[in-house]
């Protein structure tokens, strides 16, 4: 009897040990629990006025291959990108991940440290040669990636060209202006003006103008805005914006054409709508595939007779990474965006790649991959005005080209009005 | 019967020994205290959780909605101010106009405004002013984008001098909490467009984010009128688009904002479908919610039951394990005590038991002052008094037995004595004769027997009387006594006035010596016999010898008739001689001695 009562007693200590071990065990697995990865959320401010479901699906994947790292995805809103970043500068609350121009202005943020270096990422190794010195500020801070190799051209309908009778392409302004005539007469709108959004005019005309009457005169014009040496209080300035207006008043563009936004300015020569659009590169996916028509590219004839056009081609706006807590993972992202998920956008924008080697099957139109022959055979060139003008002046110049349009202004005051800006900018950052 | 009960139940605990009785009481004592406590707390504790879960999780939930609907009105207020404030009004006013001019600077001027005013916060994912026809007056948005705002905008109910708030999801999943406000032109009334602020959901989620109501629980804000959830606490915007509250829980919520009622506490069991918050179907959940004023949003709370009682059974665990130390220190402390009490008893049982086998020199050592230190002392005295005795007791048996020995060997002397002579008696010869007869056979030696008879001794008794008598018959026996001359010659009072003398390892010759040196030892001694009619007047005797080497089968009876006839045969020739056997069987002359 007593030994049976202690084999008991031995049953029971060890089933209540074993209790024990198991509760330590219970408590263990929940103290795991509690150890899973945190998501950190990384905002992206992003300038995609075309493609802003692409850049959400590029967010979505990476989150999908990166699930700690979730992003919320901004986009910009305005006339640049400039006037999105202005507040958040002064506030210093920079997003993670933003789209930036190669221009002064992200330059200085990036000598103040608010953005990252990329020159170690992968990115940045990837990118093409001759486009690293837009990316690379004063102070040698490589700060951005670009979208894409942006240049701008005149995307042309083939059909309407042809109903109109026109038979050579246009090597000068004067030319242009006789096959907008012969379109015009065929009832057929030339061109389409993006009065409504004057980025458009800025990338458009006002850049080729720049490109022709500035740009091919002056050797040091980059460095003469820089150092506000450059008069711009000329009638080369001048015609840079009579030209704007001289297409308008001859009735060469579209009706309305002051309220004519992005999207719609586009659906005007991709409908059919317009004989030619001024437009940029990075819109060749949609401008390329017009309804029943084949599209040519021409170079933008800004050029008097007798000279060469002088194209514009440079960075297209990119992509930089704020100096922020979450860096680490906006870098990552940023690697996502021209890398893995860079034929997400590719292949709706059909732009032509800043990167030397792309992932994926990405889609390109041989037109333009022989426009930008052409362009390279060019022996100047000129950037987008995005990428040379301060920040302000950008603002400025898109209200100027529509005071102009709208005749409130002369061109010889607007390009008063531009030498100011551009002086007092210089003034203020050579302080 | 109560006897009986405790009569069974004692004689039961009696069969188990002292230290497991006294474990188990120990056991039993330490382990009901604890299961008693434990159950009780187990109870109570699980009600008090239930009922101050309730009471918390419903006053976080009215906190949360409170800050939520306070940072919905810092939202509202501000962008009132914005709308009325004189250069969105004049922006408006010409953007509605038709100057192209004043339209153009007008899309400006507002997207100026929206950055000057929302683009320093990260956390306004979008922000537009809308036209009086519900498009985005930003010339910048292409359709992808401007479409779903435009859309929700159109069909949002448009309360008059009231914000609209919903929510918005793009197409792979992000989602922003929307505010809509119309905008009426100060000096006309008219309309003059829409303010749209897209807000990250996480804005605010934040308050509630930190909200801690367990593990696997959730704080969410959800749509009645859809039953969407709006925001989830620190989770995936794509996620929280694809959960679901079930149904049990969202028809309660639904038949309380009916009733007006804004609060609600629910314990429900889920059912499917899937990915629904809180998990697995069959798990039970208890939920609270509250609405957010001037919103069909309800802020819900939604904690797993199990979890729910996760912290109190931490607690319980805790408990139950020190109770389980204790319970172990207890036992430890009941083996300890129960071994001093149970083993000296032990000790004292085996010394005990030794006593039995007689040794009472055993003792135990006395230890400590208690009780069973007395019963020590006193069993160890006790054994001192039964040593003693039992010493005493041995010495006297030792004596009395030395003492029975004695009388025994007296005894058996006596029963081989003649009691008159002091010779042995005639049995005590029969048993020497056989023996030397058996001895002489084996050795092949001879062995003689004298047999004599006082002659006229009835003549003796008659005439000096009967101890006169007895006294002649001790001085004959004295005599013949003398005349055995080794140990193993044996003088017997055969029977009457006759004697034997057996002598071992004694020829024929050697016997007549000895039986002539006899009768003449007698004639010497000249006891008188005044009715003798022998010449020599003094008491004689007649002697038959017999002398042979026997064999095995030589009887006892026989030897003595040859001796006997021997003597008759001395008394026939004339008494107060010797005969030696046999001799007139074969013709010889009978040896006679006489005097």
């Amino acid at each position: 009897v007593s030994n049976s009562i202690a084999e008991y007693i031995a049953r029971f200590i060890i089933a209540t040990t074993l209790m024990a071990c198991l509760n330590g065990c219970e408590n263990e697995s929940q103290t795991k629990a509690a150890l899973a990865k945190p998501q950190t959320l990384i905002t992206a401010l992003i300038w995609a006025p075309d493609w802003p479901r692409e850049m959400d699906q590029i967010a979505e994947e990476f989150t999908r291959a990166n699930p700690h790292i979730r992003v919320n995805v901004q986009f910009m809103i305005g006339n640049s990108v400039e006037e999105n970043l202005m507040p958040k500068v002064g506030s210093r609350a920079l997003p993670d991940l933003m789209s930036v121009n190669p221009n002064a202005f992200t330059a200085r943020l990036a000598d103040q440290k608010l953005l990252m270096d990329l020159g170690d990422t992968a990115a940045w190794a990837n990118m093409l040669e001759p486009l690293k010195g837009d990316w690379t500020s004063p102070g040698n801070h490589r700060f951005g990636i670009a979208a894409g190799v942006a240049t701008t051209a005149i995307f042309f309908n083939k059909d309407l060209f042809q109903r109109a009778g026109i038979t050579s392409l246009p090597g000068n302004f004067d030319e242009f202006l006789a096959v907008c005539e012969k379109l015009k007469k065929a009832g057929i709108t030339p061109i389409m003006w993006n009065g409504g959004f004057a980025n458009m005019l800025g990338n458009g005309p006002f850049s080729s103008g720049f490109a022709n009457n500035i740009v091919g005169v002056h050797a040091n014009w980059k460095r003469s805005i820089a150092d506000g040496s450059l008069n711009l209080d000329s009638a080369a300035t001048a015609d840079i914006f009579s030209k704007i207006k001289l297409v308008a008043q001859h009735g060469y563009v579209q009706e309305d054409y002051m309220s004519t936004n992005y999207d719609q300015g586009i659906k005007l020569f991709t409908e059919g709508k317009t004989a030619m659009a001024y437009h940029g590169t990075w819109a060749a996916g949609l401008l390329m595939h017009g309804k029943g028509f084949q599209t040519g590219m021409l170079m933008p004839p800004w050029n008097t007779a007798g000279k060469l056009p002088v194209p514009v081609v440079g960075s297209e706006t990119g992509f930089a990474v704020a100096n922020s807590a979450n860096r680490k993972e906006a870098l990552a992202f940023l690697e996502f965006i021209v890398g893995k998920g860079f034929s997400i956008q590719q292949n709706k924008r059909q732009n032509i790649p800043a990167m030397k080697q792309v992932d994926g099957v990405v889609v390109n139109d041989v037109a333009l991959t022989e426009y930008m022959r052409a362009v390279n055979q060019m022996p100047v060139s000129a950037s987008p005005y995005y990428a040379f003008l301060p920040a302000s002046t950008i603002e400025l110049v898109h209200s100027l080209m529509q005071e102009v349009l709208f005749g409130n202004i002369t061109p010889q005051q607007a390009a008063k009005s531009l030498d100011a800006s551009v002086k007092s900018e210089a003034e203020k950052t050579n302080k | 019967m109560e006897k009986h009960i405790r009569l069974t139940l004692t004689a039961w605990l009696r069969k188990i020994g002292i230290r497991y009785r006294l474990m188990g009481s120990f056991i039993i004592l330490s382990l009901l205290p604890l299961l008693a406590s434990g159950l009780i707390s187990y109870q109570e504790s699980t009600k008090a959780i239930q009922s101050n879960t309730r009471i918390f999780a419903t006053e976080v939930i009215k906190q949360v909605a409170k800050n939520v609907r306070l940072q919905m009105a810092q939202i509202d207020a501000a962008s009132e101010a914005v709308v009325l404030s004189d250069p969105v009004q004049a922006a408006l006013a010409n953007f509605t106009g038709d100057d192209p001019l004043h339209r153009a600077r007008a899309r400006i001027e507002l997207t100026r405004i929206l950055l000057n005013t929302y683009g320093s916060f990260a956390h306004f994912n979008q922000k537009y002013f809308l036209d009086n026809s519900y498009r985005i007056i930003d010339s910048q948005v292409f359709p992808q984008l401007a479409g779903t705002v435009e859309e929700l905008v159109e069909k949002s109910p448009h309360p008059k001098s009231r914000t609209y708030w919903t929510t918005l999801q793009t197409s792979v999943g992000q989602s922003s909490v929307v505010m809509v406000r119309d905008i009426y032109l100060k000096n006309s009334g008219r309309p003059a467009g829409s303010l749209f602020l897209g807000l990250q959901s996480g804005y605010f989620s934040t308050i509630f984010n930190d909200v801690d109501l367990g593990a696997d629980s959730d704080v969410v804000i959800l749509d009645a009128g859809s039953g969407n959830i709006l925001i989830g606490s620190g989770e995936n915007p794509a996620r929280v688009a694809t959960l679901r509250i079930d149904q049990t829980l969202l028809t309660d919520i639904r038949s309380n904002m009916a009733r007006q009622e804004q609060n609600g506490f629910l314990t429900y069991t889920a059912h499917p479908p899937a990915n629904q918050i809180g998990g697995e179907h069959g798990a039970r959940f208890v939920a609270a919610y509250t609405q957010i004023s001037g919103t069909e949003w309800f802020v819900v709370s939604i904690i797993p039951y199990n979890n729910l009682l996760v912290q109190a059974q931490s607690v319980r665990n805790k408990m139950a394990f020190i109770g389980l130390i204790c319970f172990f220190v207890s036992i430890g402390l009941a083996f300890v005590i129960s071994r001093t009490i149970s083993a000296p008893l032990e000790k004292l049982v085996g010394v005990m038991k030794q006593t039995e086998t007689g040794d009472y020199a055993i003792r135990m050592e006395t230890e400590g002052n208690d009780e069973l230190s007395v019963l020590t002392q006193k069993f160890n005295a006790m054994a001192d008094r039964i040593g003693f005795d039992y010493e005493q007791l041995e010495a006297r048996v030792a004596s009395r037995t030395h003492a029975l020995e004695e009388a025994n060997q007296k005894l058996a002397t006596l029963s081989m004595t003649d009691s008159l002579t002091g010779i042995a008696n005639r049995r005590r010869f029969d048993e020497v004769l056989l023996a030397e007869l058996s001895r002489a056979a084996r050795s092949k030696k001879p062995v003689a027997l004298i047999m004599l008879d006082i002659d006229y001794f009835k003549n003796y008794n008659d005439y000096y009387g009967h101890q006169d008598g007895d006294i002649c018959l001790r001085k004959v026996a004295r005599m013949l006594q003398s005349h055995a001359r080794r140990s193993t010659d044996l003088v017997a009072r055969y029977g009457g006035e006759e004697f034997v003398m057996l002598a071992p390892d004694t020829d024929v010759n050697s016997a007549m010596d000895v039986a002539e040196s006899m009768r003449a030892g007698l004639e010497a001694l000249a006891l008188p016999h005044a009715r003798t009619p022998l010449a020599v007047a003094c008491v004689t005797a007649s002697f038959g010898v017999v002398a042979l080497v026997p064999d095995e089968e030589q009887s006892p009876e026989l030897f003595a008739r040859m001796a006997d006839k021997a003597m008759y045969r001395a008394k026939e020739q004339g008494r107060n001689r010797v005969m030696l056997a046999g001799r007139e069987a074969q013709g010889d002359s009978v040896r006679a001695r006489a005097s």
